[in-house]
């Protein structure tokens, strides 16, 4: 958050760069188990990003990733099972859900402040996990499996393909982060959040600059739920729980204390390592998202007691 | 329509418990405890482990249960949220990282199975009023009913409950008089921590020992304060027992898959039209009729 000279130049580039790198470096290595790595932190990047915006910049704290995350999801599965729309379509028409559910949730959140804010789009999440599991067209609790693998041009894209494909779309997410906080809209989020009565006095409007941001958000991670059916070929209501909010605020919060080009790193450090490192013990995933989301949040407190007992 | 309206009572009983012990640390901390539903959930595997593993009597597995909630409350509010608790949104980020991180454990430790978990004491089913009450569930509802009446009168009758008092209506000037806003935050933990763990192990026999049970019962336990207001105790267990009969009757009557889901919904809809919970609604008559 603090404002560093090189950052204002180089700090949107350097993200695509570690990003790009990152791409062409598991692509280039042609291990499964690299590139699913790869995949999964890319995901995770582009929903951390989408979070950062929310909480780093209008300051609305959301519980409610899992659930959007859920909606683009489900949208991409059910397209991709049921129709012969191609890839890219079902990319594009999975995110519309995903926008009209955020309009939908980021109406009232305009009312709601805060700690309730929290509570809404927990409880959000919660009722899209039980829909899901309660409906046919969704698959119920064993969800949709057999999703076909996915096709550019007419021709399939093998996992080289796929994680090309996941690297631009992480790319272009950072330079539209970048760019819509160096928006109008953007800068007015960071007024709104420090006082939002002269923001408004100033002729920012808040409902527009808020509605924006949640859509925006809300639309990212619908994407990254998109994408990641077409990785896992499989989609179902055990992958949308609270731990995959907590696993997206750990890398979100920890990026914010570094930098926003710094996502892709930490994606890979808190996200995809642990993915494979501990396969055979998902619960133990949970748990280092946890602890680590914990010691993010603590370590600048600890910082500034430190400073004052010493100064 | 009897038997609805006592299941509703039961399952109402243990949310307004659980929106009290809300109520305390939103009101002598400011924070919305994302865990305290799991404080339940490891009172049952305290009690589970006492009565049901080492065979240990009813009474000792309670006075487990208990300790041990209170226990891990304590660390709780030690270890995570004391140090960030002057921020505004990172204690209620910390306090659902510790929801995760106990879920985790205990999944970890005792595997994705509902564990069976035999009752306080034997089982016997009564007749009233055309509705059957079986033991079970009296354990539940009197054990809500006297950690709610317990709680209420701590408040009220004791020194260190009117200390409580003072802090929460006023943090600097009971600041003055010697209260330190660090002990009543780790005591407002240390007393719904008990109360959790106590509520877990009575909970136990009827819906058995399960690992995934804290996120619902926290979110019927928001909705009890989003329905009654945390502002006021009476509030939280009003809104509790709503919010229980609610689901029953929408159990029975509309669908029993969608009972839990609706109650959820409950909370957007309600903030979606008075943002501050329908309790500001009375402060809002209050203040008509004064003017």
């Amino acid at each position: 958050m603090t404002p560093r000279r090189w950052h204002r130049i180089g700090e949107p580039w350097v993200g695509v760069g570690l990003v790009v790198l990152f791409g062409i470096g598991a692509a280039w290595s042609g291990d499964a188990t690299v590139m699913a790595v790869a995949v999964v932190s890319l995901l995770a990047a582009i929903a951390a990003l989408a979070y950062n915006l929310l909480i780093g910049y209008a300051g609305q704290l959301s519980f409610g990733h899992a659930g959007f995350y859920a909606v683009g999801g489900y949208a991409a599965a059910i397209l991709a099972s049921r129709t012969r729309l191609t890839f890219v379509l079902v990319l594009v028409i999975a995110m519309i859900p995903a926008i009209l559910i955020g309009v939908l949730v980021g109406l009232p959140s305009l009312r709601i402040r805060g700690l309730f804010l929290a509570l809404a789009t927990l409880a959000f999440a919660e009722i899209t996990r039980l829909l899901a599991g309660n409906f046919e067209v969704t698959g119920g609790w064993t969800g949709i499996a057999g999703i076909p693998s996915p096709d550019l041009f007419g021709q399939a894209l093998g996992n080289r393909g796929y994680v090309g494909v996941v690297t631009a779309l992480t790319s272009v997410s950072i330079l539209g982060c970048f760019n819509l906080t160096r928006s109008n809209i953007g800068r007015g989020l960071v007024a709104l959040k420090s006082n939002e009565d002269f923001a408004a006095s100033v002729g920012i409007e808040p409902w527009r600059a808020k509605l924006t941001v949640f859509v925006f958000s809300s639309c990212l991670v619908g994407l990254a739920g998109a994408l990641s059916v077409y990785y896992l070929r499989y989609v179902g209501p055990d992958l949308f729980t609270v731990g995959y909010t907590v696993q997206i605020l750990a890398v979100a919060a920890v990026t914010r204390f570094v930098g926003l080009f710094s996502v892709v790193p930490f994606a890979v450090l808190l996200v995809g390592f642990p993915e494979i490192a501990f396969r055979d013990y998902p619960q133990l995933v949970d748990f280092i998202y946890a602890g680590l989301l914990l010691v993010a949040i603590m370590v600048p407190e600890v910082r500034d007691r430190w400073r004052s007992f010493s100064a | 329509m009897i038997q609805v309206l006592w299941s509703g009572i039961v399952f109402g009983m243990l949310t307004a418990a659980v929106a009290l012990c809300l109520h305390l640390i939103y009101k002598g901390t400011g924070v919305l405890n994302f865990a305290q539903g799991f404080f339940v959930v490891a009172g049952m595997y305290f009690a589970w482990a006492a009565v049901q593993i080492r065979g240990l009597p009813v009474p000792a597995g309670l006075a487990i249960a208990a300790t041990g909630g209170g226990a891990l409350a304590a660390a709780v509010a030690v270890g995570v949220v004391l140090p960030v608790v002057r921020a505004p949104l990172p204690p209620v980020i910390t306090t659902l990282a510790v929801a995760i991180v106990i879920r985790a454990v205990l999944l970890y430790a005792f595997g994705p199975d509902v564990l069976p978990m035999r009752p306080l004491s034997p089982s016997k089913t009564y007749e009233v009023l055309g509705s059957y009450v079986t033991t079970e569930s009296l354990w539940l509802v009197l054990t809500a009913a006297i950690s709610i009446v317990a709680i209420l009168a701590l408040l009220r009758f004791t020194l260190v409950g009117r200390l409580f008092n003072a802090s929460f209506q006023d943090v600097l000037g009971s600041l003055i008089i010697g209260v330190s806003p660090a002990r009543v935050l780790v005591g407002v933990f240390v007393l719904s921590g008990i109360v959790s763990g106590l509520l877990g192990a009575v909970l136990a026999p009827i819906v058995q020992v399960r690992y995934d049970y804290g996120v619902p019962l926290i979110l019927k336990a928001f909705t009890a304060g989003v329905v009654g207001g945390l502002e006021r105790p009476a509030g939280a267990v009003v809104g509790g027992l709503v919010v229980g009969v609610f689901e029953a009757f929408m159990a029975s009557y509309v669908s029993s898959k969608f009972a839990e889901l609706s109650v959820f919904a409950l909370i957007i809809v309600i903030l979606y039209i008075r943002p501050g919970g329908l309790a500001s609604l009375l402060e809002f008559a209050a203040v008509r009729r004064r003017s």
